[in-house]
């Protein structure tokens, strides 16, 4: 029998410290994630300082966790691969350092990996089926982009969104309903409650398969303010639902266009603004209705985790992709090596 | 026993691997490149140089200091501890810059940046402490200096800050003798370690002194 390959993964680009087992692939021994969310609360939004604070105490616990969950030794494991970037310069340089000592002190090659392609990556764990090539969908706090995955170390970048990320939208939004952080599961759950066809915000017109969500924000938060102003009382539930529906009928529109335009007969969603479940329900539809295969992560895998990592740099290594010891963060990283 | 220095938390990445009785390597600089891309390349060099696998030890400099310079050693001697199973000893900054003058004749006082003209600074005589850890504007300790009846030695990362002139019993170290090293990291971790103070991988973070802006700022808010 072949040796399989035992990959750790750890992950510490934004609020969560996490850490990872993986055989092989896709079989995921350990995925423990420890969330800062509540520390950040009072403060209306991620503090990069205090976030980095609570990494460098959380990062051996999780680590050690991740390890005795595994049911492996330290010493079995092949290889690390970390985050380094995109992110909070100061949260990833805890990952890469702590990183990239373990590979030096354990002897063993480190992969440096791309957050975002982790996210894509999360797919492969949910769904043991998929394979390349596919269609994929990153939605984040940071990024919105479509993604032509041609095989595991093959993408094409096909659009992106010109101004904000969708996931940036939703959290400026919540902000300003005075919605607790984080703001974009809070706008889905008021939408639940909210007539999505109460206002016609406009939707983004943006050639080809790129985005663009800064004028549908400007334009709910130009309706939240002149209501405001004239003192009439707002229904947030339905300002929630209808910017929310404004955002998923783009999103569904440019992704079922690239699919067909490329002929891609697989559709994944990936990345945390993923957990939308108005993005994930409609989608599903349309993919349905479309003759599309519709591939979605399950909801811990949608958050930031190690064991996705930990996937996308087990299929870097089988082409040998590895990371020197002065790998640093990259805080800006985009879909790198991609091209437009 | 042989000991493992780090020291991350100013401008200089140091290394460096002690016996009981000699330096057997050191590795310091103070250049552009970032701790991140330095630190563990300087840790293989100062093993291959020293001929050892591994350690008993590991000293890291655990601040005041540079916030981000502080994870990136402590991130890395936690790692070292954690795979090798060695035990780990934070080491004061402050402390271990005071190594420099192992003499009662004189005063030391150790400066680092605090951000907006403020600096950490720790009185020591003979490498003994004998005040706490203070936060000051830069100025203002020097002036603190001149009332003290004693030579002084200012060292550390800020001296170029002194908008003063120096009163009279007040000297600039020489450059050797300024910054942390992580010989002197190693030296106070072996004084810890035959005290028994030894941290624990698990929850060991710096001495950061300063809490985070946003944190101040809040707390100002609900005043």
């Amino acid at each position: 029998m072949d040796k399989k390959i035992l990959t750790l993964g750890i992950e510490t680009s934004c609020d969560e410290t996490a850490a990872a087992v993986l055989r092989d692939g896709r079989e995921i021994l350990s995925n423990v994630i420890s969330t800062q969310i509540p520390l950040h609360q009072k403060f209306g939004g991620v503090v990069p300082e205090i976030a980095s604070r609570k990494h460098i105490v959380n990062i051996m616990p999780v680590i050690d966790e991740a390890i005795n969950k595994s049911g492996v030794q330290l010493s079995e494991i092949n290889q690390i691969a970390v985050t380094y970037g995109p992110g909070l310069v100061g949260a990833l340089l805890v990952g890469v350092s702590a990183a990239k000592t373990l590979a030096f002190a354990l002897k063993i090659p480190l992969v440096a990996v791309n957050h975002l392609e982790g996210h894509i990556f999360a797919n492969f764990l949910s769904s043991p089926e998929l394979t390349p090539p596919f269609l994929a969908l990153v939605v984040s706090g940071g990024h919105t982009a479509l993604i032509k995955m041609n095989d595991y170390n093959a993408f094409e970048l096909l659009g992106q969104t010109r101004d904000d990320a969708a996931g940036e939208a939703f959290d400026k939004i919540a902000r300003v309903m005075n919605l607790p952080y984080p703001g974009g599961p809070e706008i889905d759950k008021l939408a639940k409650i909210g007539n999505a066809d109460a206002i016609d915000f406009p939707r983004p017109k943006v050639s080809e398969f790129d985005f663009s969500f800064s004028g549908l924000k400007s334009s709910v938060l130009n309706h939240l303010n002149s209501a405001h102003m004239k003192g009439e009382t707002v229904n947030n539930a339905d300002v929630a639902a209808s910017f929310q529906k404004a955002v998923v009928d783009s999103l569904i529109e440019k992704t079922v266009d690239a699919a067909g335009n490329f002929n891609l007969k697989k559709i994944v969603l990936a990345g945390g603004v993923a957990a939308n479940s108005s993005l994930e329900k409609n989608l599903r539809a349309v993919c349905e209705s479309h003759g599309l295969e519709f591939f979605y992560p399950s909801k811990i895998l949608c958050t930031d985790n190690a064991a996705m990592i930990a996937c996308r740099g087990y299929y870097q290594s089988l082409k040998k992709d590895f990371a020197p010891l002065t790998l640093n963060a990259v805080p800006n990283l985009t879909f790198e090596g991609v091209k437009k | 026993m042989i000991i493992l220095g780090i020291e991350a938390a100013t401008r200089v990445a140091s290394v460096a691997v002690v016996s009981d009785e000699k330096i057997l390597a050191e590795i310091s600089q103070e250049a552009k490149l970032t701790h991140s891309e330095t630190l563990l390349p300087q840790i293989e060099q100062a093993l291959k140089i020293s001929g050892v696998e591994t350690v008993d030890a590991l000293a890291v400099s655990i601040g005041p200091g540079s916030f981000t310079g502080l994870r990136i050693g402590l991130a890395t001697a936690k790692a070292l501890s954690y795979a090798w199973q060695t035990k780990i000893i934070g080491v004061p900054t402050l402390q271990a810059i005071s190594f420099h003058f192992p003499t009662n004749n004189a005063v030391v006082i150790p400066m680092l940046d605090a951000q907006k003209n403020r600096a950490y600074f720790q009185r020591f005589k003979n490498c003994r402490a004998f005040s706490g850890v203070g936060i000051k504007n830069i100025d203002d300790i020097v002036r603190d200096a001149g009332k003290i009846d004693a030579e002084i030695f200012l060292c550390g990362d800020v001296l170029h800050k002194i908008k003063i002139d120096l009163p009279p019993n007040v000297k600039i170290a020489p450059i050797n003798c300024r910054m942390p090293r992580a010989v002197n990291v190693a030296m106070f971790g072996k004084v810890l370690i035959d005290a028994g103070e030894i941290s624990n991988v698990m929850n060991i973070e710096p001495l950061y002194i300063r809490r985070s802006e946003a944190e101040e700022l809040w707390e100002q808010r609900q005043k």
